[in-house]
């Protein structure tokens, strides 16, 4: 009996939600009485290859901000933590833009503690009817885009549609004449790439045959699987397994196979030696000039490197994820969460009255179909145009002719890294370049989605006592995989020293927490 | 003849005292102004702000509205004791600054006694121009730089490599190398500049005094000892008990640049590690009650280091 009354106010509450979709009032763009916002976020580094110091010279931002009727002003402090300092110091702007997992410390559950975040439930069917009705169409985003409360505090951003490939942009990458002159398939297999880059130092004399900047390697031990497999490992970071249950990789007894095997790349010759300090400069210069034949980079990178590069012979190729011998897939390789999350939009408390609902307005605009275009491709004659129905991005965007690239002109002439969600076909025109779409492609062939948490947040009564033992685990772990990979730790302190310790800094506590946080975000 | 009694000029009531002096040395009053200022502002209004040091700081209601941590408020303080970090930071903070003491101290001293004895002014001017053009480079820029000249196979590493030491990989990745690189670099970056308050000190000393020497039969290495050394001694000592007064205070900027994974057992220090959990992790009432642990360390040890000086010399801060 008191099922059935649980159901029918669900069914109640359902109806009510609908109702009030289909009665959603339209708003009208541009709003009236000029108003002005002020919105904070991390500088984009990225605008400066196109010489833009700030969005605030940004012509997408510039047209949004006129089809919206709502001017703005953006404030970029320099980096995540000059972010922070900026919203502990000074006077909380209209609208916070950052990611929802991780760079404010205790998450979004803190942010709310805060002040930072504010609830948005019961003003986006009004004030972002379009947004609403978009979360409310796909399903797949919910998890993370509301709260396990049942109520919403962001407006997400980034989202990609659901089974786009483009989501895998990290992966392996290397040098198809190598192959090519070694008369070498594609390799799948941990010994495939073994013999690769052995047969690249002994007979084409590459210098240190596997290099990436530290930067791509903590990301990867953060996050992929691509090299894992063939050890038995799902993933170096956070996954989850069949069962629901979830894991650290680094803390699984295979990762000790796959540190055994760096560490045998590293003792003859083929790691990069200075894994640990190597910039991306050095490690994308020595793939141009042939010094490596191995890297873990990202897809934008593919461009670059090929632009950059006065050799016609320098051809980059994505190596899928390795697997086990017997031709299966990866389990695992990086992919973005559907909802990647970095650039989401918050409302503080202090914004209220007019200003809440001209935010709320400004960030619909995303959500509605001018909006949408103008966030993926800019404005019509100047950086796309429509062919055959279909939007194409024309050559002052793909082939600009100050060699301006791709990925800025799509920060400043579009806005990409705003609360926005992808549309497929720009993402393919994004990776353009043969080389680029291929490597995406090969990455993509992996079991990810069976292994991938969507929502990684923690949830708020965990946050601080996570964040607080989370960052000394973190430390130590990258301490002592180096040290494996270099050889000062011999492979029996796995057991004597390495698990132990993490036991002792309370990783079983940091699995329950995230354990109970993946329930919680997915039930 | 009865002595005049001398009368002093803080006789009388304070009031009276303060009164009569601002009459007659006004214009130094208002000069001193602005500097007081200065200091009620920003230094001792922000030590009020220390008090989140005993609190669960939290945006949300500010410094004073925030509510008091456990243990009596101490919660951030043990919760550093007891971290597993708190052994090895506190280790390398005394390592590193005792090192840039012993070997970094003395070094200004000789470079000003040595410069002092040159009488060719151009090539003086050009020797201190020199010396001190390391210190306007920024550390992020001394830091790429240290890291690049210690890859392998790059000149630091190669010279190295002559001492018999195979180096594979960076040389910062070894950890008995970390100090002495961290303290070689800082050397070459402070030493020119730091010598410039002992060249002040030096031409403060009275020439009369190095004639008087010289007639006393007294070669250069001689007046050096006698004259121009306790000439400056003051300058010296006051110099060593600040010093010894910072020693909790390892930079984080330039150890955050040159750790690694490798080296960071020997290289992160108390304000490195303050960095990953205050800033990054914005827990700042950490940071301050760790900040807070350091001050009070590094009062103590200005004081000792003040009595000590007293004792043997008389010459100290107080």
């Amino acid at each position: 009996m008191k099922k059935n009354l649980v159901r029918l106010l669900l069914s109640l509450l359902v109806l009510s939600l609908t109702v009030g979709n289909a009665f959603a009032s339209e708003i009208t763009y541009p709003v009236e009485g000029n108003p002005t916002l002020t919105i904070v976020r991390k500088a984009d580094v990225d605008l400066l290859t196109v010489g833009m110091t700030s969005y605030n010279e940004a012509p997408g931002l510039q047209a949004f901000c006129e089809q919206t009727g709502i001017t703005v002003d953006v404030i970029e402090p320099a980096d995540n933590n000059a972010l922070l300092v900026y919203l502990t110091a000074n006077e909380l702007p209209d609208i916070v833009i950052m990611a929802n997992t991780g760079v404010y410390p205790g998450g979004v559950g803190k942010m709310i503690e805060d002040g930072i975040a504010s609830d948005l439930t019961d003003d986006l069917p009004i004030y972002a009817p379009d947004y609403w009705e978009f979360i409310n169409a796909h399903p797949e985003y919910m998890s993370n885009a509301r709260m396990p409360d049942g109520k919403y505090y962001m407006i997400p951003s980034t989202i990609y549609p659901v089974g786009s490939p483009y989501r895998f942009w990290f992966g392996l990458v290397a040098r198809q004449e190598y192959l090519d002159e070694l008369g070498m398939d594609m390799p799948r297999t941990a010994d495939d790439i073994y013999t690769f880059l052995k047969r690249c130092k002994d007979e084409l004399n590459v210098e240190t045959p596997f290099m990436s900047d530290i930067m791509r390697w903590n990301h990867a031990f953060d996050f992929d699987g691509s090299l894992t497999s063939p050890f038995g490992l799902v993933s170096l970071g956070n996954y989850v397994d069949e069962a629901g249950q979830v894991h650290y990789g680094q803390a699984e007894a295979e990762f000790k196979d796959f540190l055994i095997w760096l560490n045998k790349l590293y003792a003859e010759g083929l790691l990069d030696p200075n894994f640990t300090v190597t910039d991306e400069a050095v490690a994308n210069s020595a793939m141009l000039s042939g010094k490596s034949a191995l890297m873990l980079t990202a897809a934008s990178r593919i461009a670059n490197m090929m632009q950059s590069s006065t050799d016609e012979n320098f051809h980059l190729v994505g190596v899928p994820g390795l697997a086990k011998e017997d031709g299966s897939n990866a389990y695992y390789t990086f992919a973005s969460t559907y909802i990647e999350g970095s650039f989401c939009a918050f409302i503080p408390v202090t914004t209220q009255g007019e200003d809440r609902i001209n935010a709320l307005k400004f960030l619909n605009y995303f959500y509605t179909d001018a909006g949408h275009v103008l966030s993926n491709y800019g404005t019509e004659g100047e950086t796309y145009n429509i062919i055959d129905g279909s939007y194409v991005l024309n050559d002052f965007m793909v082939n600009n002719p100050d060699k301006l690239p791709l990925d800025g002109l799509l920060r400043s002439y579009a806005l990409m890294n705003w609360p926005m969600y992808y549309d497929d076909n720009m993402l393919a025109q994004r990776y353009g370049m043969p080389e680029q779409n291929a490597a995406i492609l090969s990455w993509a062939q992996a079991d990810t989605d069976l292994y991938q948490i969507q929502n990684a947040t923690i949830l708020p009564e965990y946050a601080d006592e996570y964040a607080k033992l989370w960052t000394d685990i973190k430390t130590y772990v990258m301490e002592y995989r180096s040290q494996f990979i270099i050889g000062t730790k011999s492979p029996d302190t796995f057991e004597s020293e390495y698990l132990p310790t993490l036991e002792k800094m309370q990783l079983p506590r940091v699995l329950e927490i995230l354990q109970a946080s993946y329930e919680a975000y997915n039930k | 003849m009865r002595q005049k009694a001398i009368r002093r000029p803080w006789s009388g009531t304070w009031t009276k005292f303060l009164y009569k002096d601002l009459k007659s040395n006004g214009g130094a009053y208002l000069l001193a102004i602005p500097v007081v200022a200065y200091f009620i502002l920003f230094s001792y209004k922000p030590m009020l702000g220390a008090i989140i040091a005993f609190k669960d700081y939290s945006r949300a209601f500010g410094i004073w509205g925030s509510p008091w941590a456990d243990n009596y408020g101490f919660e951030h303080f043990l919760d550093f004791f007891h971290s597993v970090y708190f052994g090895r930071t506190l280790r390398n903070t005394l390592t590193i600054s005792l090192a840039n003491i012993a070997f970094g101290f003395p070094l200004p001293i000789i470079l000003a006694l040595l410069i002092n004895e040159v009488h060719n002014k151009k090539y003086k001017r050009l020797v201190q121009t020199v010396s001190y053009m390391p210190y306007f480079i920024s550390t992020v820029v001394v830091c790429s730089m240290i890291t690049l000249f210690t890859s392998e196979k790059a000149f630091i590493s190669q010279i190295v490599g002559w001492f018999g030491i195979e180096v594979t990989g960076n040389l910062l990745n070894y950890e008995s190398a970390f100090l002495p690189i961290y303290t070689l670099s800082t050397i070459w970056q402070t030493t020119g500049w730091n010598s410039i308050i002992y060249l002040a000190a030096l031409s403060a000393v009275d020439p009369e005094l190095y004639e008087a020497a010289r007639i006393d039969g007294a070669n250069r290495w001689r007046q050096t000892l006698h004259v121009t050394l306790p000439g400056i001694s003051t300058t010296i000592i006051l110099l060593l008990i600040l010093a010894v007064g910072n020693m909790m205070n390892v930079g984080y900027e330039k150890v955050i640049l040159l750790y690694n994974d490798l080296n960071r057992n020997v290289a992160d220090v108390i304000s490195s590690y303050v960095y990953r959990r205050g800033i990054e992790q914005a827990d700042f009432s950490f940071g301050t009650a760790v900040g807070l642990f350091n001050s009070i360390i590094n009062f103590v040890l200005v004081a000792m280091a003040n009595r000590v000086c007293r004792k043997f010399t008389g010459a100290g801060l107080w």
